[in-house]
């Protein structure tokens, strides 16, 4: 049955942006968790744990998402976990967005010159100490602008959890689309509730970055 | 016995040799000031007394402790060995009180309380103790140093090495640092500065070392090295330098 | 639980594999093409056009860089239908590349012009030279030096996004994916095989595009 496309569609399709945010915010955690163990590891003293980060990180980011949502979408049975489009996507975007986020918070903690360092380790503290009270402290004001343009990444990848069935945004729009026969009308307004939910946050990225320049 | 004994080190980076066959004894309580050109090895033989570089040859032993032995906790040694740097190098993101009583409260395990304590005592000894919750960004370059110095005098060294402090400031600072580096001596601290204050030099220093493309060049009683040198590389060092 | 993974089924459809390659190694370079055409087009509007088309150049940026690739590729697909424009998929699939692509690439170029140092360009004016001359003498090969490295990431992954097209049932090498795994039902394997097929596309995109480099730039 054809319906034409109302308030209503409207509403629904806001209402499902919810999971394109929860979505996001569980990836973003996963991202968060993973990216600043890779990011640490890839400045330790340990080189071949640099090399293995630094690989694993190279064949994240040379294969694309929709790759690793069906690898483990398809993966999970295989270990005996049912399929879930939930669960799959929120690794799948975790692992992919690890790569990304802890290359970014690499960059932060590099970019603290050299000499921190040295006055820390010459006081005698050790080098998690060093991290902990001196070099991160100073990164996060840093990795904070380029971690929320991360953000905006995060949210636009979700639409891909579309194509293993899971209802966010993007598949309540294909569903509102076959259902009204207004593709235009439907994604058109799908497109504009993703800027809303992007578009302040990238400008918000730009004060940020903005200040942290005048702050130098 | 010294308190800082360096024999026969040698230390390239790379391919290019900048500390050569260097010997030098330090006896608590003296002040020895290491002058010469940039290029001489002198910061790099400084920064070799904490292990902030590594030798290739000889050993470098500070209170019996051995520098260079791979078993050496490097960390134990340098909660003894105090260093202030030429860019000061202080935490930006840290009052001057958490700057000076980070180290004792997280590696001494001190109690922030009597850290902080220490942190005034230090403070009025450089002479800035009003300035105890100040940021650095809110400090002259000359008093951004004395709490450096105070940094590491709170963590209560055997012997503190000094890098040019001096050079990054503006003329009319140097004299307010100088003056903490004089009341420091006078209170008996171990010091090693690299330094171009010939007058310090000759006033507090019990000892000066002419260092030369790597090698100690000359070396004696402050007053008489400076006042006569002896070798032609020296003499025009000096010349240089006091003109 | 299945056990066994059994890729033999997934190589032996080694020629869906190919055509698939084949298709995306086409999308990306019409892809690059175009989107960079249009990103210099758009990059050169906001820096040196007329407020009004300054305005327009940033909106369009703004408005592909906050929206999904996929959406836009549905409203292109699926939408321009309703105005009786009925492109096939292919057409479509670069259609959306091009103009995601373009919007990206603008941002890069625009900052590859901006970092050419100001001195740089005074010193060519103070020699005489036209703006004109300034532009071709002074700032396009600095300009593209600083611009490569990103441009050569973004294209990277504008080639692994193609991806995408796979859901309008564009027969690339993801969209072969669903092919093989109809006929051997070895979906984990399939991708998989998929997946590091997309890493190899990705290794020589990187050495191609390092190696152009430094045929072009480092040798100077």
């Amino acid at each position: 049955m054809i319906r034409t496309f109302s308030y209503i569609d409207v509403m629904y399709l806001v209402a499902a942006a919810r999971w394109t945010l929860a979505l996001t915010a569980t990836a973003f955690c996963g991202s968060a968790l993973l990216g600043l163990v890779l990011a640490i590891a890839r400045i330790s003293p340990i080189a071949p744990l640099r090399w293995l980060v630094a690989a694993y990180i190279y064949v994240v980011q040379g294969t694309p998402l929709l790759v690793w949502l069906f690898v483990i979408f398809f993966g999970l049975p295989l270990l005996g976990v049912s399929v879930n489009p939930w669960l799959a996507a929120a690794i799948a975007f975790s692992v992919y967005g690890s790569a990304f986020l802890g290359e970014i918070w690499r960059g932060a903690l590099i970019s603290i010159a050299r000499t921190q360092w040295e006055a820390g380790a010459s006081l005698g503290l050790s080098m998690s100490q060093q991290l902990r009270y001196i070099i991160i402290p100073q990164s996060v004001r840093i990795a904070i602008p380029p971690t929320v343009g991360f953000l905006v990444q995060l949210i636009k990848n979700t639409s891909l959890a579309a194509t293993i069935g899971l209802v966010e945004l993007t598949r309540e729009g294909q569903l509102t689309a076959a259902g009204t026969y207004m593709p235009f009308a439907v994604f058109t307004t799908v497109a504009c509730i993703y800027f809303a939910m992007c578009f302040p946050l990238t400008q918000w990225s730009r004060s940020l970055e903005r200040k942290l320049d005048v702050a130098r | 016995m010294s308190l800082v004994d360096i024999q026969a080190i040698s230390k390239s980076y790379g391919s290019l040799p900048v500390l050569k066959d260097v010997s030098l004894g330090v006896a608590k309580g003296e002040v020895v000031a290491v002058i010469g050109r940039s290029g001489s090895g002198k910061s790099t033989l400084l920064r070799c007394i904490n292990g902030l570089e590594p030798i290739q040859a000889g050993t470098i032993t500070v209170d019996g402790v051995r520098v260079n032995d791979p078993k050496t906790d490097l960390r134990k040694l340098r909660q003894e060995v105090g260093i202030v740097f030429q860019s000061f190098n202080l935490f930006p993101h840290l009052s001057v009180c958490e700057n000076i009583t980070l180290a004792p409260r997280v590696v001494r395990k001190q109690s922030p309380d009597a850290a902080r304590e220490v942190a005034r005592e230090v403070l009025h000894r450089v002479g800035l103790e009003e300035k105890l919750d100040a940021y650095p960004s809110q400090l002259s370059g000359g008093q951004q140093q004395r709490v450096a110095i105070a940094r590491s005098l709170a963590m209560r060294p055997k012997v503190m090495l000094f890098d040019e402090v001096t050079s990054a400031l503006d003329p009319e600072l140097t004299g307010e640092v100088l003056k903490v580096l004089e009341a420091v001596a006078q209170e008996g601290m171990t010091m090693i500065l690299v330094t171009h204050e010939m007058g310090f030099a000759r006033r507090f220093g019990s000892r000066v070392v002419f260092m030369h493309e790597g090698r100690i060049h000359e070396e004696g009683q402050a007053a008489a090295v400076l006042a006569a040198p002896k070798t032609p590389e020296l003499q025009t060092f000096l010349s240089a330098v006091l003109h | 639980m299945r056990y066994g993974l059994q890729f033999r089924d997934v190589f032996a459809a080694w020629e869906s594999l190919l055509e698939g390659v084949y298709i995306t190694l086409l999308l990306s370079a019409f892809a690059m093409l175009g989107g960079l055409t249009i990103g210099i087009i758009c990059a050169a509007a906001r820096v040196y056009g007329p407020r009004w088309l300054k305005g327009i150049a940033a909106g369009y940026v703004e408005i592909i860089r906050n929206t999904p690739l996929l959406v836009q590729l549905f409203l292109i697909f699926f939408g321009l239908p309703s105005f009786g424009i009925r492109l096939d998929g292919l057409t479509a699939a670069i259609l959306a590349l091009v103009i995601n692509l373009g919007a990206y690439a603008a941002e890069i170029v625009r900052a590859g012009f901006e970092a050419v140092p100001k001195a740089q360009i005074e010193a060519g004016h103070s020699l005489g030279l036209s703006g004109l001359q300034v532009f071709r003498y002074v700032v396009v090969f600095p300009a593209l030096k600083a611009m490569y490295p990103a441009l050569a990431s973004q294209f990277v992954l504008l080639m692994l996004a193609t991806s995408v097209v796979s859901q309008i049932s564009v027969e690339d090498l993801f969209h072969a994916a669903s092919i093989i795994q109809s006929r051997t039902f070895r979906d984990f394997e399939v991708y998989t095989v998929i997946g590091v097929l997309y890493l190899g596309l990705a290794f020589a995109f990187r050495g191609l595009f390092a190696g152009l480099y430094f045929w072009v730039f480092a040798r100077r």
